[in-house]
């Protein structure tokens, strides 16, 4: 029993870290169910889960200037208008303030959706079309084409948003989405094959698609600077409970069939991303000092050789754990980069040892990471780098050697010159006289 | 194909109009997932889940495992004191069979629940566990409690357990009044989309309030006051949310489908599709599956298809005709689609049903409808594929190309030229020329892997002609990247069996140089390249020869001065043995020296304090050194002059 209690306070400890307040939004109450596997999950990691209608009247996400919700979980494809405070500019402050958000469209998408990802740089195709693959469908299709098996291979490569595990193809069905070419920040996810397209599955294709092809992105996600993170889904039903334990098998002769489709593992995965489980880093100790000492100088003297250490720490289930990487670099910086080197993991610490440059003036220890699935790391720490003091130049210059010489003979010189001027005898004329 | 067929439900809250038939039914791969879920339930956690896995398993007619491990689990969670407590424990026991409750300590808590004030769960609770416990009633006495709870609680909740309390008391009571308020409950229902009907979205509540109706009506031998079509879409509704993943959930929603498949007045028909949407002309016929809601057979029926209207034009293809039964399975009946010569398209048939031996029971008889797709095999054929002269000055170089192949000639087109492709997609059914909905053409560049897309388009006689300005696309689509390029045509649409990817053939284009400036976009996250700080080079310096030789030559005057003054007969004689003369001479040194070790390592202030010391020293010395060697000129001159 006892040791039971202690489970319980331990879980209760790490549920601390994990997690946080969640704001589900549903089209109705039914997808609560109808996605239950999703939930469960969440729930199960630690999430406080609040489920409303996104045309609940009383809907906020600040109170008296704090935010309610760390989180935001919008299942809602066909609602017209969010219902109480909610609109685009409070869904956007929410992600300029920090918040993460999981964005699942379907056909029937809404206009309030569809704003809400042009904000971040992705753009929704019209109502009532859907992602068509002719060659890529699954069995169960309906007849008109648009229950996609999308193979992991058009995931992006990144384990951090995606997983590990992704040998089973993606169901989905729904709307195509492309992405700003001029917005940097949307990552491509998982992608349509090379013959799907977008379009309205009932019209005959009589202008150029909104997406064709690798453009057609399924899933798409978006970190802002801010390190907010923004995932968009065509598919609503993607999350389902009935994709999570469907069988997939494309509807072409000969095809390799899977008794369960990768969505749960896909789901869970991205789920973990863009509510901050996975790929969050944070800076620690920052320590630097000249080579051989241990505390930090209060200037620099150029030319000296330094050493910079940080400690780097990954989240993972809940606890910081050190990170491990090999491409961490440090920057010393006044304006631009005077030297950038990569840096060497000893003992949960990044080290770096390099010689100053010839420069002086104020300079920036600075490690600037920022990988693809990860948050933004970035640290600088200001130090000033001086000259050399008058005394700290070269002293005995052999090209000076005739000058130090000349002067030590005359000094010399005159010793002597004093004590035989001083002293001398004309012995020879004093005895002739 | 089951799944094809739930996989309808999730669109269905959209679908508005269609005949009032149950679109799908609990198939058998529902009911095992279902049963999955009863059977995950365990190890239980508390009485109510056991309760709901225990009855869920019992109405799946399956085998619950290990009867004495739930009747013990059973027996160490109930609470004698409470009568929800010993309702849930009760229904278990009961379902389980050989397992019994202390009856005696029970029914003391029961019995005495009953008494003025009771509320409605409470009361519900009371009777159920009674009845389970096989223990006696007494039936005024409860109408009297239930009649005065009721009148200050008129939930739908309790109007529902007032159903399943009046179901259980004796025959004789009076009841009437309690089977009459179903019409009310009804009436309180929500119709979501003319095709739902639920309460609050509860689909425990809605569930619970089916069976008690028909529980209630069995009990008094009377139809229920529910319209047929309130009751298909009751079914409708409980089917809708046959996905669910916890026991509650999986036991209201077989319970209240067994009841629907099960009763002595309304058993909804369900008429679902069993072979695939899609019919061509290896699999010709359509199969469809006539059942209860739980997928149970119906006894001998005679299934007719009504009619088949294409969708594209309203196109009647077929109408009256009976479907043949199938002999392996008595729930399933088939219709060879293709003798209709039906072409390409989407057909919505309908059908009806009669049973052969009159059953007022089943509902939802005529008006169900099944979807299906008649598909075909496309061919492409008269493709010719040219590059012309924007200036027309030399007549175009046509190439044929016949599918599967791939052109042999290697195609080179620059900025030039336009770049035509003309074919016609034809169906195989009947050669006539059609229409895709995808028919692109892609280009992909082979060393980057770039695609570029295009749409071709058809006339007005099918014939598809697509084509490619190079020069004027170089810059928007190739981004002026010249190379060879992949060119597959790509034709696909949802009525094509066969879609393909054809490789026709190998590009060469060739785009103006001077628009290639396309810069690659810096990666963001990717390590950027290392900088090595460039140190200032030292100035030179002559080499160290030339100073030592300068060194030995500003020495050589010192070495000269004392060559000659040797030759000269140099002598200090005259040194007085004074202490003046000594310490001014080596005052004079010790200055020297301190000139030196400021030059060496002695800062400006110590050596200014160390010359004050031994200046005034040597200045003291030397003044009467001086002073006694002129004195002794002096004397020396007096001396000469006497």
């Amino acid at each position: 029993m006892a040791s039971r209690v202690l489970i319980v306070l331990l879980a209760a400890l790490v549920g601390v870290h994990a997690g946080g307040r969640t704001l589900v939004l549903l089209d109705n109450l039914a997808i609560k169910e109808s996605h239950s596997v999703f939930f469960k999950s969440l729930a199960d990691r630690g999430f406080d889960l609040t489920f409303k209608t996104a045309d609940d009247s009383s809907l906020a996400l600040i109170k008296y200037g704090e935010f309610l919700f760390e989180h935001l979980i919008i299942f809602a494809p066909s609602v017209e208008e969010f219902g109480g405070n909610l609109d685009t500019s409070a869904l956007t402050e929410f992600i300029d303030g920090g918040g993460n958000i999981l964005v699942a469209a379907s056909s029937e998408i809404g206009e309030p959706i569809r704003e809400l990802a042009s904000e971040c740089g992705v753009e929704f195709d019209e109502e009532k079309t859907a992602v068509i693959d002719h060659l890529n469908y699954d069995l169960a299709d309906e007849g008109q084409h648009t229950l996609i098996v999308a193979d992991p291979e058009n995931l992006i490569d990144v384990k951090n948003i995606v997983g590990t595990k992704r040998d089973a193809p993606i169901l989905f069905r729904g709307v195509g989405m492309v992405a700003d070419t001029d917005n940097p920040l949307v990552l491509d996810v998982l992608t349509g094959s090379s013959t799907s397209y977008s379009f309205y599955p009932d019209e005959k294709v009589s202008e150029y698609p909104h997406a064709v092809g690798k453009n057609t992105l399924l899933v798409a996600a978006l970190q802002a600077r801010n390190n907010a993170r923004v995932v968009f889904t065509g598919s609503l039903e993607l999350f389902s409970d009935q994709f999570f334990t469907a069988a997939v098998q494309k509807a072409i002769a000969g095809a390799q069939k899977h008794d369960k489709s990768g969505n749960e593992a896909f789901a869970l995965a991205l789920s973990r991303w863009v509510f901050k489980e996975e790929g969050v880093l944070r800076g620690g100790v920052v320590k630097h000092h000249r080579k051989g000492e241990q505390e930090p100088p209060t200037a620099y003297t150029v030319m000296e050789e330094v050493v910079y250490s940080i400690v780097i720490e990954q989240l993972v289930n809940g606890k910081w754990v050190p990170f491990d990487a090999n491409d961490v670099q440090l920057e010393f910086v006044r304006i631009d980069p005077f030297v950038r080197t990569t840096m060497q993991r000893k003992g949960g610490k990044f080290v770096a040892e390099f010689k100053l440059p010839d420069v002086y003036g104020v300079f920036q220890y600075r490690v600037d990471y920022n990988r693809l699935g990860y948050t933004h790391l970035f640290s600088t720490t200001q130090v000033s780098v001086r000259p050399f003091t008058h005394t700290q130049y070269e002293r005995f210059i052999a090209a000076a050697y005739p000058y130090y010489a000349s002067a030590f003979s005359m000094m010399f010189g005159l010793f002597v010159f004093s004590l035989v001027f001083l002293h001398h005898r004309e012995d020879t004329k004093e005895k002739t006289e | 194909m089951t799944r094809g067929t739930t996989l309808l439900v999730f669109f269905a809250l959209t679908v508005v109009g269609q005949a009032l038939t149950p679109t799908t039914v609990l198939t058998g791969v529902d009911q095992a997932r279902l049963k999955a879920v009863f059977e995950n339930a365990r190890p239980f956690t508390d009485l109510a889940s056991a309760h709901y896995s225990i009855l869920g398993l019992k109405l799946l007619g399956a085998q619950i495992p290990n009867t004495q491990d739930n009747c013990n689990y059973v027996k160490s969670a109930v609470d004698y004191q409470s009568p929800e407590s010993l309702y849930y424990a009760s229904s278990a026991t009961k379902a389980l069979g050989n397992c019994q409750l202390s009856s005696s300590s029970a029914q003391n808590t029961l019995q005495a629940a009953i008494k003025d004030g009771v509320d409605v769960p409470t009361l519900f609770f009371v009777v159920s566990a009674l009845i389970n416990l096989g223990l006696p009633v007494n039936s005024n006495e409860v109408v009297n409690a239930l009649t005065e709870a009721l009148k200050t609680d008129d939930s739908i909740l309790s109007g529902s357990m007032a159903l399943h309390i009046a179901a259980q008391l004796s025959k004789d009571a009076d009841v009437k009044v309690i089977f009459e308020s179903i019409e009310d409950l009804v009436a309180q229902a929500d119709e979501v989309g003319e095709k739902y009907l639920q309460f609050e979205g509860d689909l425990g509540l809605t569930s619970f309030f089916v069976v008690g109706a028909y529980r209630l009506a069995g009990h008094q031998n009377k139809a229920p006051l529910i319209m047929e079509d309130q009751s298909v879409k009751f079914a409708n509704y409980l089917l809708s949310r046959k996905h669910v993943q916890s026991p509650k959930n999986a036991y209201d929603v077989v319970a209240g489908l067994s009841t629907l498949a099960n009763n002595k007045y309304h058993i909804p028909v369900c008429i679902t599709r069993q072979s695939s949407m899609t019919v061509s002309s290896v699999q010709s016929k359509v199969q469809v599956r006539v059942s209860n809601v739980m997928s149970g057979a119906l006894g001998k029926l005679t299934v007719k298809a009504d009619s088949a209207e294409r969708k594209e034009d309203g196109a009647v293809v077929l109408s009256n005709s009976a479907l043949a039964a199938n002999p392996r399975d008595n729930t399933l009946y088939e219709l060879d689609f293709l003798k209709t010569k039906a072409g390409r398209g989407f057909y919505t048939i309908e059908f009806s049903v009669t049973a052969d031996k009159p059953d007022s029971r089943l509902i939802g008889l005529s008006g169900a409808q099944v979807e299906v797709k008649v598909v075909t095999t496309v061919s492409v054929e008269e493709v010719e594929l040219a590059l012309e002269d924007k200036d027309q000055s030399t007549p175009p170089r046509v190439t044929k190309v016949q599918y599967p192949q791939k052109t042999g000639s290697n195609l080179a087109g620059d900025h030039h030229q336009n770049l035509v492709m003309k074919f016609l997609l034809k169906d195989k059914a009947d050669n006539s020329a059609m229409e895709a909905h995808q028919a692109f053409v892609r280009l992909t560049n082979k060393r980057t892997k770039q695609e570029v897309i295009f749409v071709a388009e058809a006339d007005d006689d099918h014939l598809y002609k697509f084509e490619l300005d190079i020069g004027a696309s170089a810059k928007e689509h190739f981004n002026s990247l010249s190379g060879l390029y992949a060119m597959d045509l790509v034709v696909g649409d949802a009525l094509i069996q066969n879609p393909f990817a054809w490789n026709v053939a190998d590009l060469q284009l060739k785009f103006p140089e001077d628009s290639a400036t396309s810069e690659e976009k810096p990666n963001l996250y990717q390590p950027r390249e290392e900088i090595q700080h460039m140190f200032r080079e030292p100035e030179k310096r002559p080499p160290a020869t030339v100073s030592t030789t300068f060194t030995a030559l500003v020495l050589l005057p010192v070495l000269i001065l004392l060559g000659l003054w040797i030759k000269l007969g140099v002598n200090i004689a005259n040194f007085p043995l004074s202490l003046s003369a000594i310490s001014f001479h080596i005052g004079l040194g010790s200055i020297l020296v301190l000139y030196y070790l400021f030059f060496v390592q002695l800062n400006m202030f110590d050596t200014l304090k160390y010359l004050a010391i031994l200046g005034t020293l040597t200045f003291l010395a030397g003044n009467r050194l001086l002073g006694s060697i002129a004195n002794k000129r002096k004397q020396l001159l007096r001396s000469r002059l006497r």
